[in-house]
């Protein structure tokens, strides 16, 4: 589900649906999906509701979706910013953490790593590791200790 | 002060979990007893029981979404919020619906 072929680094896109693109482009490559149009439909589905900009230029993208056949959490780290993807502080989105689920996952435990994932998100330390590794390796260490840590705190 | 909510989102993945655990840290912070349970893509999570809700002073529903079992909560003042703004500033939040159940 967490994977260090799952991150990428320097990403080329400029705008929201460039980004969708992208991960549902990859998506098909990691056979995480046959179907990549259909899945970035339903991550576009999911912004319409509203945005998942977050704060301090973060974006969680997520799509529950038929055409996804495995779960898997990308980290993209964009060259440039994104400036229309609206968020909740005015930050330009810059990193993005976009979850693939399957529509009727009953898999608690990676939906419950998800969770911890995106609670994580309202941490100012967690964002600060995720946004500056510089090791894929490390930074792939750093997320599955994260996520499995549990709901401790 | 005993607080108790419900958070819920569209997919249930991201911004129920992260509004119910922004709102129990801004909570516990500004000490009110506070209890979230979360109805997202695993179901209900921490389920606010008969009791839980029948204590309770104030009802926070942090969602545009449909909530399942709001008859726990009947006769409360229950306070309706966008699940977005418990996320970016939950001590303003709660400090509000405190304010508008206390006068």
């Amino acid at each position: 589900m967490l994977r260090e072929e799952y991150l990428f680094f320097d990403v080329d896109v400029s705008t929201k649906e460039e980004a969708l693109t992208f991960i549902s482009h990859k998506a098909l490559e990691l056979e995480l999906t046959d179907d990549e149009e259909g899945l970035k439909e339903d991550f576009m589905k999911r912004e319409e509701e509203y945005s998942t900009g977050l704060q301090d230029g973060f974006a969680i993208p997520h799509a529950k979706s038929d055409f996804a056949k495995k779960m898997g959490i990308f980290y993209l780290r964009c060259k440039n910013s994104i400036p229309e993807w609206e968020t909740m502080d005015d930050e330009k989105v810059t990193d993005l953490f976009a979850l693939i689920v399957p529509k009727e996952s009953a898999d608690n435990r990676h939906l419950m790593m998800i969770s911890r994932l995106a609670t994580g998100l309202l941490e100012v330390e967690f964002k600060e590791i995720v946004k500056t590794a510089l090791d894929k390796k490390e930074l792939i260490k750093y997320l599955k200790q994260f996520i499995s840590k549990g709901e401790e705190n | 002060m005993k607080i108790v909510g419900i958070s819920a989102c569209p997919a249930g993945l991201a911004h129920t979990p992260m509004a119910a655990k922004a709102l129990e840290k801004a909570g516990i912070g500004l000490g009110y007893d506070i209890k979230m349970e979360q109805q997202g893509s695993m179901g209900q999570i921490n389920a606010i029981t008969n009791e839980e809700a029948r204590e309770a002073d104030l009802v926070i529903i942090a969602s545009d979404q449909k909530i399942t079992g709001m008859e726990r909560f009947a006769g409360k003042k229950v306070i309706r919020v966008d699940i977005n703004i418990c996320i970016k500033a939950p001590e303003a939040v709660i400090k509000k619906c405190v304010d508008a159940v206390s006068k």
